[in-house]
């Protein structure tokens, strides 16, 4: 790359990260507030209908949940930037740094296998039905691909277990720990994005295939693959990273239903647990998480159209 | 065009592809060696703790009942018996507890039991620092408890190491359900050294207690693993292990266990019906009585109408309970006359309670100024938001009042934290569909706690003289039968003052496997699964 040309993106990516930060501020900001703004408070559902109230004001004293709430704020803001997220209010005792050490590796292995599986099977079936349009393989696959779409994952879930678990026995409903353990919660997570980028992939080839570059791809003599493969597909991809860029985001936000569904141990089902228990600590964590995670996954999309489609200038 | 072997490639890739994530085969491996017997349990959710000293929920102590033993236990017919006391003597006054030690009884890190260790777990349980919500409750009777709760002192001057093996503690009245309190996790053995050597950690990397399983591996929000302790005192486990898998939701447990994955299961409400139905899953299917009951608050310090009885017992008597049972719960729990539910000592089966009567409960409005329920002031009923049973119940109570004494009652969904707060408040909430369940298997636990005045959870301003009489005397005196008695007095009397409109009492509907034998299912849950064995 040319060195005003790196430069330039060197500085486009400090920019980036510097629009970050009070993003990133207003995010927590956000969430701490709709936390306390809710009605109730994590003592009292910890102890539900046990427990009198003076057992709950003391706990709370003991948690520091009487303090004010600019106090509250401030000092978890302090704490956080120095690398300590704190510890779990319902977890006894279990360092908030600990939960991520142990779930995220899971939801990143899960989210990994699901993209791969969603883009390769999806640029596979665009790229087929694009080459097979008007045919049955192309009506087969556009369906497929419409169900994926329309169906929703806490629905498509059970579907397949009682198809591959239940009465094919091909894999266990859930748990986790064994290779077998992936597939179902994959094969969810991937329906989505799979759908998205097969009809975007095939549009795109069909849109490229008509381009005059083409026609002359073929009319100097090159061999069909060499045309689809070398000169139509890599162009059709500029908006197929876009949208597998989108849908990333789906793989992190599905990871919440998947994994309570499939009884997988990750980060989204200890978000999901933590919002029901008002886990104040965890819910700020795991939301900042979040919003780190997809601040930076815009910004390598971003960057990834250069490398793409070289037109395409950062300043 | 595109040639045919290009498209038969690439659906070969896309078979490469899917064989590569899937781990190249399918089958499930569930069992483990066939050497090796393995009971597999799910559990609702992650432990918040395997502290004893700090346990409120039914899942942690359903694994810590397992791995730690106190002085006392239940036994199947919830009746307290020894534990690691072998036999305990009560000082005339009722006061002074003072507890033999068996002689046989060793932690699993090899160390011996003694009544020391027995002080230091109580002293620790009440010790501010460890933030126990429930200390106070199943320990404050003790002497000097109060003192270290609120940081004082150190020590409950109440209990006592006469020596090694002999524990004496003192209580501040008589009480004849301390000894039931003391089942409680709170009351459970833990030691010294491995908490101290453990430190903040000590539940994951330390967790010695003297129970029938010691902990193998805790893997938070997927599996808990026990095995089993040889040298147990009351008889080695019958299974090697247990695999408690934390499964949240209630379809996928279903779903687990029909597909082989899972021993023993809870059927949730709303597959009750299909369950009873498949002629496979019926025979499987085990009901026991869970010592709770639902039902609805009349808070007279909200809603003035509800001070006249005559306007309680109309709301009672206009409400028939056999169809909300049988057609609105499809019979996955049983209709509710009294206070005390099936199991519990001192359950009456013949309290009846008041009958469903409509013509009775038109007039009793009538003659409480509200003829065909004109001028009465609106009211609210609340439940709790996201719980299809209780809104269901609602809804049907709102259609009986309706129906039957022309009374337009409104219906309000509130979340879970919100209408607990309120409802604690004890002045906001005017009517509300709640349910409680026994802390431990004695009356006082329903009925003192729920409608002696002065009474935290005595919600409704509910406040007769002679019930308190009753209940004071029943909850100190030590025989059994005049115990029981007294209690079934004061429940006589609070089911026709109607504090509250019993609905149902609880009931647990399991799934059990016919290879499963010796699990014990209580009014509280199951025993610790010593005795469990798989005969495959």
């Amino acid at each position: 790359m040319e060195r005003v040309g790196l430069v330039s993106m060197t500085n486009y990516i400090l920019r980036r990260l510097l629009i970050a930060i009070p993003t990133i501020l207003a995010i927590s900001l956000i969430t701490f507030i709709a936390g306390y703004l809710s009605p109730s408070d994590p003592i009292t559902i910890m102890l539900g209908d046990k427990g009198d109230p003076a057992t709950v004001e003391r706990v709370k004293h003991e948690y520091g949940l009487d303090k004010p709430l600019w106090e509250q704020y401030l000092s978890s803001v302090w704490n956080a930037l120095h690398g300590n997220l704190g510890l779990s209010f319902f977890y006894r005792g279990w360092p908030i740094a600990d939960m991520f050490k142990q779930g995220l590796p899971i939801t990143a292995r899960l989210g990994l296998t699901a993209a791969l599986l969603g883009v390769s099977l999806g640029i596979i079936l665009g790229v087929v039905s694009a080459i097979k349009r008007g045919t049955w393989v192309d009506k087969l696959a556009m369906f497929i691909s419409l169900l994926g779409i329309s169906i929703p994952s806490f629905v498509l879930a059970p579907i397949l277990i009682i198809i591959l678990a239940m009465n094919l026995h091909l894999v266990p409903v859930a748990g986790w720990g064994k290779p077998e353990n992936y597939v179902l919660p994959a094969l969810v997570l991937a329906a989505r994005p799979l759908s998205l980028i097969a009809r975007i992939t095939r549009s795109s080839m069909l849109d490229v295939i008509r381009q005059d570059y083409i026609r002359t791809a073929r009319a100097k003599g090159l061999g069909e693959r060499v045309v689809i493969y070398k000169h139509a597909l890599k162009n059709a991809l500029i908006p197929v990273l876009t949208v597998t860029g989108m849908t990333l985001g789906d793989l992190l936000t599905g990871s919440f239903i998947v994994e309570t569904i499939f009884n997988v141990p990750g980060i989204g089902r200890a978000s999901i647990t933590s919002i029901y228990q008002r886990d104040y600590p965890v819910i700020q964590a795991t939301t900042l998480m979040y919003a780190v995670t997809f601040v930076m996954m815009n910004l390598i999309v971003d960057l990834l159209y250069t490398l793409v489609d070289p037109r395409i200038r950062y300043s | 065009m595109i040639r045919k072997g290009q498209i038969v490639a690439a659906l070969g890739l896309l078979l490469v592809f899917a064989l590569v994530v899937t781990g190249c085969g399918g089958g499930q491996k569930a069992a483990a060696p066939a050497s090796k017997t393995v009971f597999r349990f799910p559990l609702s959710a992650e432990p918040p703790t395997l502290d004893p000293a700090i346990m409120v929920d039914g899942v942690s102590i359903t694994v810590a009942q397992n791995v730690f033993d106190g002085l006392v236990q239940f036994n199947e017919k919830s009746e307290v018996v020894g534990a690691i006391a072998k036999s305990w003597d009560i000082s005339p006054d009722g006061k002074t507890y003072t507890f033999h030690l068996r002689d046989d009884v060793t932690f699993h890190n090899g160390r011996k039991v003694t009544a020391e260790d027995f002080k230091y777990s109580l002293n620790r349980a009440l010790n501010p620092a460890l933030k126990s919500t429930v200390a106070p409750l199943y320990l404050g009777d003790i002497v000097g408890a109060k003192d270290v709760i609120d940081g004082k002192a150190t020590e409950a001057s109440g209990i006592k190491v006469l020596d090694s093996k002999t524990l004496q503690i003192t209580i501040d009245a008589p009480k004849a359900y301390f000894l039931a309190k003391l089942t409680y996790p709170t009351g459970f053995v833990v030691t010294k050294e491995e908490v101290e050597k453990g430190g903040d950690k000590w539940t994951e990397t330390n967790l010695i207690g003297t129970g029938p399983f010691k902990l193998k591996q805790w893997l938070h929000n997927s599996k808990v693993i026990l095995e089993a302790n040889d040298k147990y005192f009351q008889g080695r486990p019958k299974v090697d292990s247990i695999e408690f898998s934390i499964v949240t939701s209630e379809a996928t447990q279903m779903s687990m266990y029909e597909n082989g994955e899972l021993d023993m299961v809870y059927v949730p409400a709303s597959d009750i019906k299909r369950v009873m139905d498949d002629p496979k899953l019926s025979k499987e299917l085990t009901i026991v009585p869970h010592a709770s009951i639902q039902y609805m608050a009349l808070n007279a310090n909200v809603f003035p109408p509800f001070k006249d009885i005559r306007v309680r017992q109309a709301f009672n008597q206009a409400i028939n309970k056999d169809d909300l049972v049988k057609v609105v719960l499809q019979d996955s729990v049983v209709k509710a006359g009294g206070i005390l539910p099936p199991g519990m000592p001192g359950y009456n089966p013949d309290q009846k309670g008041l009958p469903f009567d409509v013509d009775k409960a038109k007039k009793l409005l009538t003659e409480a100024g509200y003829p065909d329920g004109k001028g009465f002031p609106e009211l609210t009923i609340y439940i709790r938001a996201g719980n299809a049973t209780y809104k269901k119940i609602g809804e049907y109570i709102q259609g009986q009042l309706l129906k039957n004494l022309g009374l337009k009652v409104q219906l309000q969904e509130q979340e879970w934290g919100k209408f607990l707060a309120d409802v604690k408040k004890k002045t906001v909430v005017p009517a509300y569909l709640l349910a409680w369940g026994a802390d431990y298997m004695d009356p006082q636990n329903f009925l003192s706690i729920l409608f002696r005045d002065g009474s935290p959870n005595n919600r409704t301003g509910y406040n007769n003289p002679q019930v308190n009489d009753l209940l004071d005397k029943a909850d100190t005196t030590s025989d059994p039968a005049t115990r029981m008695k007294l209690y079934q007095q004061a429940e006589n009397i609070i089911v026709s003052d109607v504090p509250l409109v019993p609905l149902d009492y609880g009931r647990d509907n399991i799934l059990m496997k016919p290879y499963v034998k010796g699990v014990v299912n209580t009014p509280m849950g199951p025993l610790p699964f010593h005795k469990v064995q798989i005969q495959k």
